[in-house]
């Protein structure tokens, strides 16, 4: 049988090379970013760290999403491959193995991230200091458990988005598979298309509600600021858990290698 | 007697089409076993079924007495296309990945394969390699494994002449005696010499089973057994 260790290293191999380039691109794009600053004047001023870190944060969300979107298909593509669905592996563990490298590999979008955070503070400690203290007034202050669970948090709604498109894929490859062998692509489409309506619908629905339970301890208690992001990144885990379950079990019972 | 491969009643469906149906097959340890059948007649399908590729398959597949599908994939081989390989790949990155996954494969043995098949150096990328090349490799990767069962669905496809003959001579000496080789292919002059048994499958349904050595015996090539078997069923 294969070990577990062995199949996330072999996993992971290929989403590093992955997230690898998203995160040469992105840090590309910031400092290519600055350089028009350089002909302007104010990176030889104060400003250029918040003019690193603003620039920073808005190619990080466009670097998170883009890893975040090819880690989806790279994950969805060893369902569907006899490359991997040939290993003598039960899927449960296929399934988590690939979740859980495709998990380590979009850490590192966060740690680049961090590094401009890291440069920015290291340039403007008093400011940062000063930022924190009359922010948090009149709260009991656990700034590094805060951001500790908003990373989290950060991290496992990428998981539970990659557990949705999942559900999304292998329903698709389930329904498809009991069809007629006749207009199977337009049959595709249109499952895809309905199914992918359906979960965006049902997200709004249950957004509201599942927002007020992430605030629930927070309102109960009132002083635990950095319960709020402890609470959400439970509901997420609880729900990537049954998603999971979900998968594995199609995995198991339906879906198959294209032939 | 004693069994390597056993199916019972497999029987197999999808898009509301029966591909395989109540197949019912025993292959006896070391045995190499030629499986013909039409275009769409379900060779490469049962190959699967064997394999623990297809889903919902009725009846029951044993290896060795194992049934669970990851005991079986654990003791097959099939001979893949190296699908979700990308083209840029570099065959020491492929090598590099079936040691990782298959605890299995004999690197000496790939080697020695790859050297025999003069394939090409590791350096290459999947997306240089001509059909021929690429077969080469599949078989080096396929046959390095040390399995109860190998399945070799058209292993000889984008090979010359001269290396289809050198390579069919050879599976008997690389195999160990006790594992099964199970070779779907057309060239059946070729294939005579290196089977033991020949299994047609024809519509869905396993049709004749035969030993090599019995047709020999009768002076019947294998194509016209082959023929003869198709022209029967047709009849009926």
């Amino acid at each position: 049988m294969t070990d577990f260790k062995q199949l996330v290293r072999v996993f992971l191999t290929d989403k590093i090379r992955i997230v690898g380039s998203v995160i040469t691109v992105y840090v590309a794009a910031t400092l290519l970013s600055l350089v028009p600053a350089l002909f302007n004047g104010p990176v030889f001023d104060k400003c250029w760290s918040n003019l690193m870190l603003l620039y920073a944060a808005g190619w990080g969300s466009v670097a998170a999403l883009l890893a975040g979107a090819l880690l989806a298909y790279s994950n969805e593509k060893v369902y569907r491959t006899n490359r991997y669905r040939l290993l003598p592996v039960s899927n449960g563990k296929l399934y988590s193995a690939n979740l859980f490298s495709s998990f380590l590999a979009y850490i590192l979008v966060f740690l680049a991230e961090l590094i401009f955070v890291l440069i920015y503070y290291l340039f403007n400690i008093k400011t940062v200091r000063a930022l924190i203290a009359h922010s948090f007034a009149g709260f009991e202050l656990r700034l590094s458990l805060i951001l500790v669970f908003a990373f989290l948090v950060g991290l496992l709604t990428m998981v539970f988005w990659w557990s949705i498109a999942s559900l999304v894929h292998l329903l698709t490859a389930t329904i498809t598979r009991t069809l007629p062998d006749k207009h199977q692509l337009i049959a595709q489409c249109l499952i895809y298309a309905a199914l992918i309506m359906a979960v965006v619908r049902t997200y709004f629905a249950v957004k509201a509600w599942w927002s007020q339970l992430a605030d629930l301890p927070f309102m109960v208690t009132s002083v635990n600021a950095y319960l709020s992001p402890v609470w959400a990144a439970l509901i997420l885990l609880v729900l990537t858990l049954v998603l999971g379950v979900i998968n594995v079990w199609l995995l198991e019972h339906q879906v198959e290698t294209k032939q | 007697m004693e069994k390597t491969l056993e199916l019972s009643a497999v029987s197999y469906q999808r898009n509301q089409q029966l591909i395989l149906n109540q197949i019912n097959l025993t292959v006896a340890p070391g045995t190499i076993i030629g499986l013909l059948g039409e275009n769409g007649s379900g060779k490469t399908t049962l190959m699967r079924c064997i394999a623990g590729l297809a889903q919902g398959v009725t009846g029951q597949i044993f290896i060795n007495g194992h049934s669970s599908v990851v005991e079986r994939k654990a003791q097959v081989s099939y001979l893949d296309a190296l699908g979700g390989f990308s083209r840029r790949t570099k065959i020491a990155d492929v090598v590099e990945f079936y040691a990782a996954v298959y605890p299995d494969f004999n690197v000496d043995q790939y080697r020695e394969l790859s050297d025999f098949l003069k394939n090409i150096n590791g350096q290459q990328k999947l997306g240089d390699l001509s059909q021929g090349q690429k077969e080469k490799l599949l078989l080096s990767l396929a046959l390095a494994r040390q399995t109860a069962v190998y399945l070799l669905d058209e292993p000889f496809k984008g090979l010359d002449n001269h290396t289809r003959k050198q390579l069919l001579r050879s599976l008997v000496q690389w195999k160990s005696p006790d594992s099964v080789i199970i070779i779907c292919d057309h060239y059946l002059t070729e294939l005579t010499g290196v089977l033991d048994e020949v299994v047609i499958l024809n519509e869905r349904q396993l049709v004749a089973r035969e030993k090599i050595s019995r047709l020999k015996q009768q002076q019947i090539s294998l194509e016209d057994y082959y023929e003869q078997q198709l022209v029967q069923k047709w009849g009926e």
